[in-house]
Order: C-alpha cells, then structure tokens, then sequence
C-alpha cells in the first residue's frame, strides 16, 4: 500500500464502511450548516451584530491549528505506510498537539463568553454558534482518541493490512473534522 | 511517488495557509475589500473556504484517486453545501428581509 500514486488503480481509502459514517456525518452538518444560513436569513441584523462579539482571531489560528494537524496526519499515514514507524508516531503526535492546542483556544473563547454573560440561550445567533462549535469541538475530541488508537497501531512490531486500513479509516475522520471546521469558519465567524 | 505525495501536500498546505490568512485579511478589510460589495466580500470568502475544503478531499483524503463514485459524492457534498449556504445568504434579498 504506498500513497496516492497515480499509476496505481483507483481505491477506496480506508475500510469502505467508514464512508458511511463519515459521508452521512457530513450531510448532517451540511443541513446544520443550512439551519443556521435559514435563521441568519430571517435575522440578519441580529447575527451580523452577535457576530462581531466573537473572536475570528481564535477562529483562524484554530483553523491554522487543525490544517497544521491534517499535514502531521497525512505525513503520519505515509509513514506507517512505508513502515517508518517512528516518524509516524512523532507526526500522529504532532497532530494530537495541533488538536489540543485547538481544544485550549475554544475553552478560552468559550470562557470569554461565559464571563461577559453570553450563553446558549442569549439569543438564536448564540444557540447555534454554541450549538454548532460545540458539536464540532465533540468531533474533534473523539478524534483525539482516534489519533491515540493510531498511535496505539503505530506501536505494534508489525503491522497488518487490516492495521493500515484501521489507520487510513481514522485519519480520514480526522481530515472531515479539519474540512468541517473551514466551513464553520466562513459562516459562523467571517460572512 | 511516495516523496513526491508529501510535497504535493505540503504545497497544499502552504496553499491552505495563504488562503486562510487572506480571508481573516479581507475580513478585517485589510486586504481586497476596497470597491467590494459586502457581498462580493461573503461571496469571495466563501468561494475560499469551499476550495479550501476541496483541496482537503482531494489531496488530504486522497480523493484524487479514489474510485470514481465516492469521489461524485464528495464533489457533490462541497457544490451542494456551497450552492445551498449561497442560496440562503441571499434569500433575504428574495424575502425582502433588511
């Protein structure tokens, strides 16, 4: 199994069933994405003035964080792939920092938040800012444990094919939750 | 091919990088916003932000050469949701909602 060669036949990355799971995440947060387009739609004035309370310079080194990560996760998997199993147990670490540092900054912008009396319920902006951000924060948490399982993979003396395919499997989940993220960003915090 | 597959990405990512500071520049009006409609300026950034999700499928995921239906459905996935976020932004207009 070797990387995106192009002279290779076309494959399914990862275990096929995995894109069940991460092709129906995505269209569920598509239609979320869509639910709070409707409700700015209908108040626009009220989520472009909450809008300029939030923190788009957490938002983007958050995204600089999680594009940071995807790399250490796309370089982490080409390790395993080429049996280089000490770089990619510092690369699928340097992505689990990458995603704790992403954690740290939304505690911080939440916090903010929470301190100047803004909650789910301040007004429909919040709710779905909460709503949203948070949804994605349960994501990318659950991505960290799949980044430890990886490294746990990473460990073994030798690695199977079903190994590999558990690997691509969750780092393919990590990278929904990287693209995930760049759509929240334009919606929630820059449009 | 293997050396050559971390480059690419890695050219992705500066890509990815560039993108994503030149909107937080527009955003803060610092970069191409002079004679720029505030829709241009949505349109712009989320044109951006699509593309940039594109490049994760495609190279990050390794969509690029994946089997040609899931590669329909991703591609799908990002028209869709571009088509459908742009369609409501400017609904209001269509509503007559100021």
């Amino acid at each position: 199994m070797t990387s995106a060669d192009k002279n290779q036949p076309r494959s399914i990355p990862g275990e096929e069933g995995v894109w069940v799971f991460i092709i129906g995440d995505m269209i569920v947060f598509a239609l979320m994405f869509g639910v709070f387009m409707y409700y700015r739609a209908l108040n626009p004035e009220l989520f472009a003035s909450s809008q300029l309370n939030l923190r788009q310079d957490l938002a983007l080194a958050n995204t600089v964080f999680l594009l940071c990560s995807s790399w250490f996760v796309v370089l982490g998997m080409d390790s395993l792939r080429t049996v280089n199993l000490q770089k990619a147990k510092w690369a699928y670490r340097g992505a689990g920092v990458c995603g704790l540092a992403f954690v740290a900054l939304k505690y911080v912008e939440y916090s903010e938040k929470f301190a100047s009396g803004i909650a789910i319920t301040t007004n429909e902006f919040y709710t779905y800012y909460f709503i949203l951000t948070g949804i994605h924060l349960l994501h990318l948490i659950v991505g960290l444990a799949v980044l430890g399982f990886i490294l746990q993979v990473a460990r073994k003396p030798k690695l199977e094919d079903s190994d590999l395919r558990n690997a691509e499997s969750g780092s393919l989940y990590w990278h929904m939750v990287d693209l995930l993220w760049i759509v929240i960003l334009a919606i929630i915090y820059l449009v | 091919m293997k050396a050559s597959f971390i480059r690419t990405c890695t050219f992705v990512l500066a890509v990815l990088m560039v993108l994503t500071i030149a909107s937080g520049l527009i955003f803060e009006g610092q970069l191409a916003r002079v004679g720029m409609s505030q829709d241009a300026i949505a349109v712009t950034l989320l044109a951006i932000a699509f593309f940039k999700v594109r490049l994760v499928i495609i190279h990050f995921m390794e969509i690029g050469h994946a089997v040609i239906p899931l590669r329909i459905a991703l591609e799908a996935w990002v028209i869709l949701t571009f088509a459908m976020i742009l369609t409501l932004y400017f609904s209001p207009a269509f509503l007559n909602i100021s």
